[in-house]
């Protein structure tokens, strides 16, 4: 049951998104995500889907694997496009008990729920195509100026780094102390939400005690590899900016433009 | 001095006891060792008898709380020689995904050099050397924790290797694998010795694999209790015994035969040595009674 958890997933690939920078493709999804609360019309919707559709294309990633990690949210987005739908005010179309549906609650409901679905849909644009190791040393990069104002970034990186590489090793022992309790009987798919977390406490206990033995450990392997912070530290890869890179930061700048001048039309 | 790599000279050590605890006990007192240049030597003792502690001594993880330690002439409390230190002696743990730093094999094989800021190119050079040594190169681009625990504890051994160390520590490192990844490991190590020249230090519970070594030294409470040659080691059977030990299954074999009279020189310490001696007795056996 645990197999499906999408957190931290990367689908390695050839493909011109996964070649792409993970600075630039931090940046990008940033301004992706800004052009996203400018867009204000059908028309400006249309143009972000076509950006969207266009990258998940390129990337070679299967659109069911898209689908499959919007499940966590499907519920926060039928209650916004809910809370949208009836709370507009403008023309109204049908009127029943003290709930009242617009034409612009309509036009505002479906707008929210895609503009929340294609958020998602790009920050899984960013994980899917980055190796996790990749993502955290183009933050640091990208956080880099910070570190004259005392923020510790490489710190910060790494804690990342090591929270992504340990996630599949604790998951994999969450199953292990599952199938262990199962097997001395303990349920953990009946009763209602607080004989769940009842059941849930004898796996917590002792994964979180492993953890700690496990931090430790790793931390002293590390140490003895000769980790001492991150002065003076080379790279096996290096990160370099191609031609491609300042392509698509070039296109990503003229969308979100586009979409701010559509906007200002009411577009 | 010149062949000596580590000296262990009178080291005394305890853990802090945290608030509240009792007094602390000596986890290794006075333990004096001279570790040759290129040698082998296994280390062997009960559980809690300090083996983890020492090793932890011979790259500054621990500092000796009396006495000192002395690593290809460097003392180890010197705080401005850790990283010079540690870059020469590696060492091996015993549970592999708790060594692994990155998900992607090739990034973990590279953690040690980029530490020590060696320029990329070198970095490259390196790990792929190091994962050729230990027959891992195809699955450079693979996530460790799909590999199977053999083929990890290979990757953490090439990120060891990926250092240049000249010397190695291993801890146990085959506890948690199969006879399969033990082998793997085994052959590993044989293979630092003798084509790398580098010196390698291996505790463990496995009386065979100790008796692969040039040199054995048996751990009790602490203290240094036996020190030698795995040869002379094994055949005081019964002092390993009370010591909460066993002995190779060949040696125990010989000595259960001269226990019921059987004439067989005790020191066998491979099956195939006791093969050879076995088939010896035989035939002298056989030519005794047809002659
Ligand atoms: N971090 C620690 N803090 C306090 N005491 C410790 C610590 N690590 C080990 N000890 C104690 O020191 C003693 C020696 O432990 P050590 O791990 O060196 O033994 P070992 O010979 O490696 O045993 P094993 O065969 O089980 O690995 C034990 O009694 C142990 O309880
Ligand atoms: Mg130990």
């Amino acid at each position: 049951m645990l197999k499906d958890v999408t957190l931290g997933q990367y689908f390695p690939g050839d493909s011109v998104v996964h070649r792409l920078d993970p600075r630039t493709k931090i940046l990008l999804v940033i301004l992706y995500i800004a052009a996203l609360f400018n867009a204000e019309s059908w028309v400006g919707y249309g143009v972000m889907l076509v950006c969207l559709g266009a990258a998940i294309a390129v990337s070679g990633i299967r659109l069911s694997s898209m689908v499959r990690g919007l499940k966590p949210i499907v519920f926060i987005v039928i209650l916004t496009s809910l809370l949208n739908l009836f709370y507009s005010t403008g023309e109204v179309l049908v009127q029943f008990w003290i709930f009242k549906i617009t034409r612009e609650g309509i036009k505002a409901a479906i707008l929210m729920a895609a503009r929340l679905v294609m958020l998602v849909m790009g920050t899984f644009m960013l994980t899917y195509t980055t190796s996790p190791i990749m993502l955290t040393y183009g933050l640091e990069l990208l956080l880099n100026p910070l570190k004259k104002l005392k923020v510790p970034v490489h710190e910060l990186a790494m804690m990342m780094s090591m929270a992504l590489r340990l996630i599949p090793t604790l998951i994999e022992e969450t199953d292990k102390i599952m199938s262990a309790q199962k097997a001395r009987g303990a349920e953990f798919d009946t009763g209602n939400l607080i004989d769940k977390a009842k059941a849930m406490l004898p796996i917590l206990v002792p994964l979180f005690l492993s953890s700690f033995r496990r931090a430790d450990e790793l931390a002293t392997a590390m140490e003895a590899r000769c980790y001492h912070g991150g002065e003076g530290r080379t790279r096996l890869n290096v990160l370099k900016l191609a031609f491609r890179d300042y392509a698509a930061l070039v296109l990503g700048v003229l969308v979100l433009a586009g979409i701010v001048v559509l906007a200002r039309f009411g577009l | 001095m010149e062949n000596i790599a580590i000296n262990i000279d009178n080291v005394t050590f305890f853990y802090t006891p945290e608030d509240g605890e009792e007094a602390p006990r000596d986890v290794l007192s006075n333990v004096s060792l001279k570790i040759e240049k290129g040698s082998f030597v296994a280390v062997l003792g009960h559980n809690g008898s300090g083996k983890s502690t020492l090793a932890r001594h011979l790259n500054a993880l621990l500092l000796p709380k009396g006495g000192s330690v002395t690593v290809f002439g460097m003392d180890t409390r010197d705080e401005a020689l850790t990283l010079e230190i540690r870059r020469r002696v590696g060492m091996v743990f015993q549970n592999p995904d708790n060594q692994i730093v990155s998900n992607v094999v090739e990034e973990d094989v590279a953690f040690a050099p980029e530490n020590l800021g060696i320029p990329t190119p070198e970095i490259r050079k390196r790990v792929d050397e190091a994962l050729r040594a230990v027959g891992l190169y195809e699955f450079r681009a693979h996530a460790p924790h799909l590999l199977s625990g053999g083929q990890k504890q290979r990757i953490a051994i090439a990120g060891v290797l990926a250092m240049r160390p000249k010397c190695v520590v291993f801890d146990e490192p085959t506890a948690m694998l199969d006879p399969r990844g033990r082998r793997d490991v085994m052959d590993i190590i044989e293979r630092m010795k003798n084509g790398l020249g580098s010196t390698v230090i291996l505790i463990t519970h496995h009386m065979e694999e100790a008796a692969q070594a040039d040199r054995v030294v048996v751990m009790s409470d602490g203290k240094v209790v036996m020190d030698g040659a795995p040869r002379q080691i094994f055949t005081r059977v019964r002092e390993l015994e009370d010591l909460g030990l066993t002995v190779p299954g060949t040696v125990k074999l010989m000595w259960e035969l001269r226990n019921r009279g059987v004439d067989v020189p005790l020191a066998a310490l491979t099956a195939d040595e006791c093969a050879g001696a076995l088939a010896e007795h035989f035939k002298a056996n056989n030519r005794a009674t047809s002659a």
